[in-house]
């Protein structure tokens, strides 16, 4: 199943967009998507998942309808 | 209890506060956007914000102070989009019975809002002049930062804790 994964920051600049699709397995973890971002996108590497807008753990179920975004190193304040 | 959390376009206008009664300490800090980033003149900062769950984790930060530290009540105000130089962009309100609790979660939301809620600035720097580093943007918008002059308000539907 393909997977949109929302970018900000450093991270949407490095990628050149403020989206992605990733190609996964159907019934994908959070795992799964941060392996197939980490393998085309190698930079990415030290971003986290969240799914529905809360941070997700590697064994996290993604389904079709979920908001997945991929967060780096944030800077508020 | 209370928490609020508020995202505003543009730059925070100034507080109007009131105290409450069983107040005995009032924290607040307000973040401002300072002249230079490494050591380059600036002339604003471009808050990028991922809207919804920058307000839930800002929301999940103010009940998590209330219920470590014992604070009466939290409140939070963070701009997006573009703030000049001198202008607030963050604002906490933190009240508690005693100024140790009251200032320990003050510090502490600090250090967890900018270590886990999906914010990011970046610098607009002046144009350089001879002899100066000349600046520029790090990253682009995202159609998912909101620009539009809304405001997101979340509010917790607990009574105040007196």
């Amino acid at each position: 199943m393909k997977v949109k994964v929302l970018l900000f920051g450093a991270e949407q600049k490095s990628v050149g967009r403020s989206s992605v699709d990733v190609e996964v397995a159907d019934a994908p973890r959070a795992r799964d998507v941060l392996k197939a971002l980490f393998e085309k996108w190698p930079q990415l590497k030290r971003a986290r998942l969240a799914v529905n807008h809360a941070f997700v753990a590697g064994d996290e179920m993604i389904g079709a309808k979920d908001e997945v975004a991929l967060i780096g190193m944030v800077s508020g304040g | 209890m209370r928490v609020y959390v508020e995202i505003v376009e543009g730059p925070l206008p100034p507080a109007k506060l009131a105290v409450g009664e069983g107040t005995g300490a009032f924290v607040v800090f307000e973040g401002v956007v300072r002249g230079e980033e490494d050591g380059k003149k600036l002339q604003a900062l471009d808050y990028q914000v991922y809207e919804p769950m920058a307000g839930k984790q800002l929301e999940s930060l103010g009940v998590a102070m209330v219920q470590e530290f014992g604070v009466l009540d939290v409140a939070v105000w963070h701009s997006s989009g573009i703030v000049k130089v001198g202008e607030v962009s963050f604002r906490l309100v933190i009240k508690g019975t005693h100024r140790h609790e009251a200032l320990e979660a003050t510090g502490e939301f600090i250090e967890r809002m900018k270590r886990d809620v999906p914010i990011w600035k970046k610098p607009v720097f002046a144009p350089a002049t001879p002899g100066e580093k000349s600046g520029r943007s790090i990253f682009e918008k995202s159609p998912t930062a909101k620009k539009t002059g809304r405001k997101a308000t979340r509010k917790s539907k607990g009574k105040p804790k007196r």
